[in-house]
């Protein structure tokens, strides 16, 4: 029986108000009594999706805002530990982005690669999305994001033990006045914001989603399609790279002691620390309860974790950056790079304070906005061929070569790609000072036509319109009077990338182009 | 100027093997010679050539128009040049000339020459010294000299014919003291007597009768019909066999038919008689198959191996990034100039058309021969296809042009995770090809420590080349690399592949062999297969009561430690994926390998070790004599220790590997006899882009690469997946018969347009 609008929430918060009048706002733990359980459920997986992109893109702009280029080579390594570290943790949010993908494929609702759905997610944003530079105050914010419930850690939640392999970082003690601090500077700053109300733990949102998915009564087993395994990204297509080392076990399956880490044995040295990235796939109920804990986990604490893996959870890798940076002066470690870059001008004027546009208006800054544009044509590229991979999913076997692999491998190199860009746009001068930045601007859509040749003739169509830019890039730098952009361009190594980009892009629409034939769509290879 | 010394440059020269009358033009390659083109094949390009007329001159120099490999239906042969130079006392490196020789008062009559070559191919295999074949001669004049292989086991006055040398006659335009090393015609020789195989004329009917004039082996001398070596080379039973062919398909029966080739190395030494003393240099030259894709690099070549001897494994903290950063990206582009020419799907282990993986030959089929565990593609079966594959590499490479710090240092193999066999440890990066030890490929320690600097380093804009610091006697780099005029690129190292399992142009496992005097071990393990006859004089005993060094045979080295304290192991364990776990792995052990190791290639395990020449390091051996692979256990101790002087790798102040650890014919003796029939049998996944598996490939409508298998005989775009027996493909008696016709030349990844087979075949 589905509750009524006056049912209170686990917490026992009753909603206020009543009757038609009553405030249907999603709150907290409660859905709107205009949903099934099940949606209510999709929503919230589907908000978690988004949080992991957005976490996941503001982590890499953090990261490529970290200038490794110090003369000091100790500072230098401290710096490349850092940007090291937050690249883990960002291709470790893709690896949740793509299990709670899999997680809404196993409920047969559809993936989603946005970044927000106001307002149905602001009950579950961590904090206001925003690009910036790495600084004590975006560190507070990953902080904020990631960290575990306090109460949960001097004592691990219930049925569960750490394992003295999987020794915390830091100690409670620590953990707790990082936490403290971190909110006391956070009220500072936002001072008219309630801190615990309008900034959200990670975690929140997943320990609701654990508890729904986990009520046989509100999510039925008929909810969960164990055919859609298949269908779901695997993580030996998407994380094969970034495994564990394997633990040694005898003939008989037990781990041999000898291998296992001492308690006490000292973690790996920061820099060093691989990413772990984890798509899990999931048939059943039990196992997308094991992956979202599992996820859960990862973000913030070892309390939920089932094995012992000795790599450090997302909040104790943004504690320790952040306990490193403030001893250090913080001055040169980031480039000069803006907040929330644009390339749009009519965007900049509707939020003037919030956003930086980079623009066309002067010279010095013509090769950035162009790049800057550039980086978000392959940054949709990437979100397309995600999407796609899922749809091509249903159609393809999986033990023979198949369009769906090679897919994804486009995408992959797309991070690339982004990599790359995102590396010279930091070194791309803006007019008046300071250096651009990757502007990961959401295109107005991420849907896939509804036909498999009209999917590919939308890849071909974006990677024209990547070429138009690259070429545009070349004409002004031959042009009059854009002295700046050839100097640019050449200056950081831009120009040797584009026609590398350029080439690599011909043979992309060749290879399209046979695809779409393949389809029977021949008078449609040519653009 | 006072001639101190001489140099002959280049210390190492590679010919290449082909029976056509003129040598091959001189050629060269340029990356990113088409700006708009930058991930293309490298361009090849024609460089002025040495043309000699019959009186033993340089008659002229000309640039050829077009590069032709093949002349008719015969491959053009590469001859290499070897220049003499002259130290000054300025220790500079000059040509020495008629001219400077005059000079001193010396004319080109006070030079001469010694060339001594030989095959070592049967010896390797029977141990019986009298199937040594080998040529010596020593000469002064500009007579084109034939190299006659003799062989005690020959036929009276039979010979093979190993080419020829010649000292050039210097002239006005061309007066530098130089030698031409013309190799052989790539023939193959046998017994002189056969019985042809039960049936032979039903089943075998191609059965290749080697003519009458190369019948030369007497037949009841042991290499025709031997079998079981005692001492066996890796991979096992390389040599022509009876059918059926190849022998893990027929039970391991591996009986020889008796073939020899005409493959060779050795020295070559040049004599100056000056007042009362003699100058001498010397060189090593080796002949090898031809480089079939002249215009792609392997992964790991000759020369990164020799570039670590030089210089270590580590860079030098001083090296400046944009150096470093400039080789870490041709290492990323010679990756995706491999994988472009290996089917990817086979070699990962897939089923093909669903054909089951383990029928055909791949990396994953010979782990699962060699560890008895279930086959199962290395990547996820439905990911790797040739193009997708080959364009995340460009894409890589792409994203490091843009100056990004290299980002898959973890994804790199190092040298003692090769035979980690869990899919964490097979996916690492080179995948899918096999290293010298026979177990997964890894880069040299210096490549992987390029790529960790290059991530390590300030940003690089400008990648550029080291300069080149000039030809010095003390720069071994430089004489290494050497470009001798009129040599085309694949007679240097840089086109000599190096994962030798047992290598193409040289088996470079075989100079370390003896790099502790006293000692030989064997080229591909650890046991201790010879020692010298003062052994016990030069070996000492750091323990009282512990054997002495003449009982060594029969024990195995375990681990080297160094003047630091660090303890360099030679074997490392095999792993595998647990079953029932994919999260956990087990140690691989067969009843031949009970301890499940596996051991280290030498190259990359006694890297550490050169810069210890002449000085002593403790090395550990078995306590006892040691059929299997032994772990290194101090508790209970089964080991003992012995000091061991290193030796120098290179000839002093040279850099031409030091004739102690390797005497004529060794460079090569690990190699196949004949040759040819390591084409059938090592496949692609050895060397991808010296020998290739996928070739004209190009895009179906379905998006995945469709070509051709470079050994199938017609050219269908659909590729035929080896099985050894398939008879599309090429077989062993067509290759021993008309090798130079079979195998194409390829030229930006498809068959070379001027090949008149090619051209015959399309019609």
């Amino acid at each position: 029986m589905p509750k009524s609008a006056n049912s209170t929430t686990p917490k026992g918060r009753a909603l206020a108000g009543s009757g038609p009048t009553a405030d249907l706002s999603p709150i907290h733990n409660y859905k709107r009594p205009d949903m099934t359980p099940r949606d209510h459920l999709v929503m919230m997986l589907t908000a978690g999706a988004q949080i992991e992109h957005a976490l996941m893109v503001q982590y890499l702009y953090a990261a490529y805002s970290i200038d490794t280029d110090q003369a000091s080579q100790e500072i230098r390594e401290k710096v490349k530990g850092w940007r090291a570290n937050i690249l883990s943790v960002a291709r470790e949010e893709m690896g949740h982005l793509l299990t709670v993908q899999n997680v809404l494929v196993l409920l047969g609702a559809p993936v989603n690669f946005g970044r927000q759905m106001l307002p149905w997610d602001h009950e579950f944003y961590p904090f206001p999305f925003s690009l910036e530079p790495l600084s004590l105050e975006s560190l507070e914010c990953f902080i904020y994001a990631e960290m575990p419930r306090v109460d949960s850690i001097r004592k691990p939640a219930p049925g569960k033990q750490r394992s003295k392999s999987a020794a915390p970082r830091f100690s409670a003690a620590k953990q707790e006045q990082v936490i403290q601090e971190i909110t006391g500077r956070l009220a500072k700053r936002f001072p008219k914001k309630n801190i615990a109300h309008d900034m959200h733990r990670v975690g929140e949102l997943y320990d609701e989603i654990i508890a729904l998915i986990s009520d046989h009564e509100k999510i039925p087993d008929s909810a969960f399609d164990e055919a859609s395994f298949g269908m779901q990204a695997a993580g030996d297509d998407w994380a094969r790279g970034y495994k564990p080392v394997p633990k040694l076990v005898d003939p008989e399956g037990t781990i041999v002691k000898a291998h296992r880490p001492a308690s006490g044995t000292p973690h790996p040295a920061f820099a060093d620390q691989d990413a772990y990235v984890q798509v899990d796939r999931a048939a059943t109920r039990a196992e997308a309860v094991k992956a979202l804990r599992a996820l859960a986990a990862q973000g913030e604490a070892l309390h939920l974790r089932h094995n012992d893996i000795d790599e450090p959870s997302h909040f104790e890798r943004f504690v320790q950056i952040y306990e490193e940076f403030k001893t250090l002066k913080s001055g040169n470690l980031v480039h000069a790079v803006p907040r929330n870059p644009t390339t749009r001008i009519d965007f900049h004027k509707l939020k003037p304070r919030r956003t930086t546009y980079i623009g066309v208006d002067h010279h010095d800054e013509v090769a950035a906005h162009y790049f800057a544009q550039l980086f978000n044509q392959r940054y949709r590229l990437l979100l397309s061929y995600l999407s796609h991979s899922f749809r091509l999913a249903r159609m393809h076997p999986l033990n023979e070569p198949s369009l769906r692999g090679m897919v994804m491998h486009r995408a992959f190199g797309e991070m690339y790609n982004l990599k790359a860009i995102a590396g010279l746009l930091v070194r791309l001068p803006r007019h008046g000072g300071g250096r651009a930045g990757p502007p990961f601007e959401m295109p107005y859509t991420l849907d896939l036509p509804h036909s498999e040749a009209d999917i590919w003739l939308l890849h071909r169509d974006l990677i024209a319109a990547s070429q138009k830019t690259c070429s545009e890039i070349f004409r002004l730098a031959k042009a009059k009077d854009y002295e700046a952009v050839n100097r640019q361009i050449v200056g950081t190594g831009g120009d040797v990338y584009l026609r590398t980009l350029m080439k690599i892009d011909v043979q992309t629409v060749d290879w399209i182009n046979k695809i779409v034939a393949g389809h029977g769509s021949n008078e449609r290879t040519s653009p | 100027m006072t001639i101190k010394q001489l140099r002959i440059l280049p210390p190492f020269a590679i010919g290449r093997l082909g029976s056509a009358s003129e040598p091959m033009d001189n050629y060269s390659f340029e990356v990113d010679a088409n700006p708009d083109d930058p991930l293309g094949y490298r361009r090849l390009k024609a460089e002025p050539t040495l043309i000699v007329n019959k009186n033993g001159e340089i008659g002229s120099e000309r640039t050829p128009t077009t590069l032709e490999f093949k002349r008719g239906k015969k491959i053009r042969p590469v001859a290499p040049f070897l220049e003499v130079f002259a130290v000054n006392e300025k220790d500079q490196l000059v040509p020495l000339t008629a001219g400077l020789l005059k000079k001193h008062g010396l004319t080109v009559k006070d030079i001469s020459w010694q060339v001594s070559v030989s095959n070592r191919k049967v010896v390797r295999r029977t141990e019986n010294p009298d199937d040594l074949v080998h040529a010596e001669i020593g000469f002064s004049d500009h007579q084109s000299h034939t190299l006659k292989g003799e062989c005690n086991n020959f036929i009276d006055g039979a010979s093979i014919d190993f080419g020829s040398v010649r000292f050039i006659r210097p002239n006005e335009k061309f007066p530098e003291i130089r030698l031409r090393f013309t190799p052989a015609a790539g023939l193959i020789y046998g017994p002189d007597r056969i019985k042809l195989p039960p049936r032979a004329k039903e089943l075998y009917p191609d059965y290749y009768r080697i003519p009458k004039q190369r019948q030369i082996y007497k037949h009841d001398k042991g290499w025709y019909g031997f079998r079981d070596a005692k001492n066996e080379t890796v991979p096992p039973s390389l040599y022509a066999i009876e059918p059926p062919a190849p022998s893990w398909l027929y039970n391991n029966v591996a009986i020889s038919r008796g073939y020899l080739d005409d493959a060779c190395d050795g020295l070559v030494e040049v004599h100056l008689k000056v007042k009362d003393r003699t100058l001498s240099a010397m060189a090593r030259i080796c002949a090898a198959p031809p480089a079939m894709a002249p215009d792609s690099l392997f992964v790991r070549t000759l020369a990164d191996d020799l570039e670590q001897v030089i210089y270590g494994p580590e860079i030098a903290p001083n090296e400046p990034p944009a150096v470093t950063v400039a080789r870490a990206q041709d290492i990323v582009r010679r990756a995706y100039e491999t994988v472009r020419f290996m089917n990817v799907a086979v070699m990962n282990g897939n089923d093909f058309k669903g054909r089951p993986a383990l029928s055909l030959d791949s990396m994953p089929q010979e782990e699962a021969a060699d560890t008895e565990r279930a086959i199962r593609p290395v990547m996820p079966a439905g990911t790797v296809d040739t193009h997708a594959i080959m364009t995340l590499h460009q894409q890589a490479y792409a994203a490091l042009r843009a100056g990004a710090a290299p980002w898959f240092l973890r994804l790199l193999r190092r040298p003692d995770e090769a035979a980690d066999f869990t899919d964490r440890g097979r996916r690492k990066m080179p995948a899918l090809m096999c290293g010298a030890d026979n177990n997964y490929l890894a880069l040299t320690w210096r490549q992987i420590d390029t790529i960790k600097k290059a991530t390590l380093d300030r940003p690089v804009v400008k990648p550029h080349t080291a300069p080149a610091n000039g030809l010095t006697p003390k720069n071994l780099s430089a004489q290494i690399s050497y470009e001798a005029k009129g040599n085309p690129i694949c007679s240097r190292p840089v086109t000599s592949v190096a994962n030798c399992c047992p290598g193409l142009e040289v088996d470079f496992r075989a100079v370390w062999r003896r790099m502790f005097r006293g000692i030989e071990l064997r080229e591909h393990d650890n046991l201790v297969v010879d020692l010298s006859e003062d052994c016990d004089e030069v070996v000492e005993r750091l323990e009282d009561d512990a054997l002495r060094p003449s009982d060594l045979k029969g024990h195995r080295l375990l681990r080297v430690v160094l003047g630091t304290g660090d303890a360099l192991l030679m074997m490392t364990p095999i792993w595998g994926p647990a079953s029932s776990d994919t999260e956990a792995k087990i140690s691989l052990t067969t009843s031949k390998n009970p301890n499940g190791l596996a051991a280290l290639e030498w190259s990359n395990a006694l890297a550490r070790v050169l810069p210890y020449k002449g000085s002593r390091l403790r090395c550990d051996f078995t306590a006892e004599p040691a059929a299997a692979h032994q772990p290194f256990s101090e508790h209970p101790k089964n080991y003992v220790s012995f000091s061991c002087e290193v030796r120098s790798f290179f000839e002093e102040d040279t850099a031409v590997i030091s004739s102690e650890l390797a005497a004529p014919g060794e460079l090569t003796q690990g190699l196949c006899s004949p040759w040819q029939n390591d084409y059938r049998e090592c496949s692609c996944y050895y060397w991808a882009s010296a020998r290739p598996d996928y070739v004209n490939v190009d895009l179906t409508a379905g998006g995945l690469s469709a070509g051709d298998n470079w050994m199938q005989r017609e050219r269908t775009k659909t590729y035929v997946a080896d099985d050894y027996a398939d008879t599309r493909l090429i077989m062993y008696d067509e290759l021993f018969a008309n090798w130079e016709s079979v195998l194409r030349f390829q030229i930006g990844g498809k068959d070379d347009p001027l090949d008149s087979d090619a051209r015959d075949k399309k019609k």
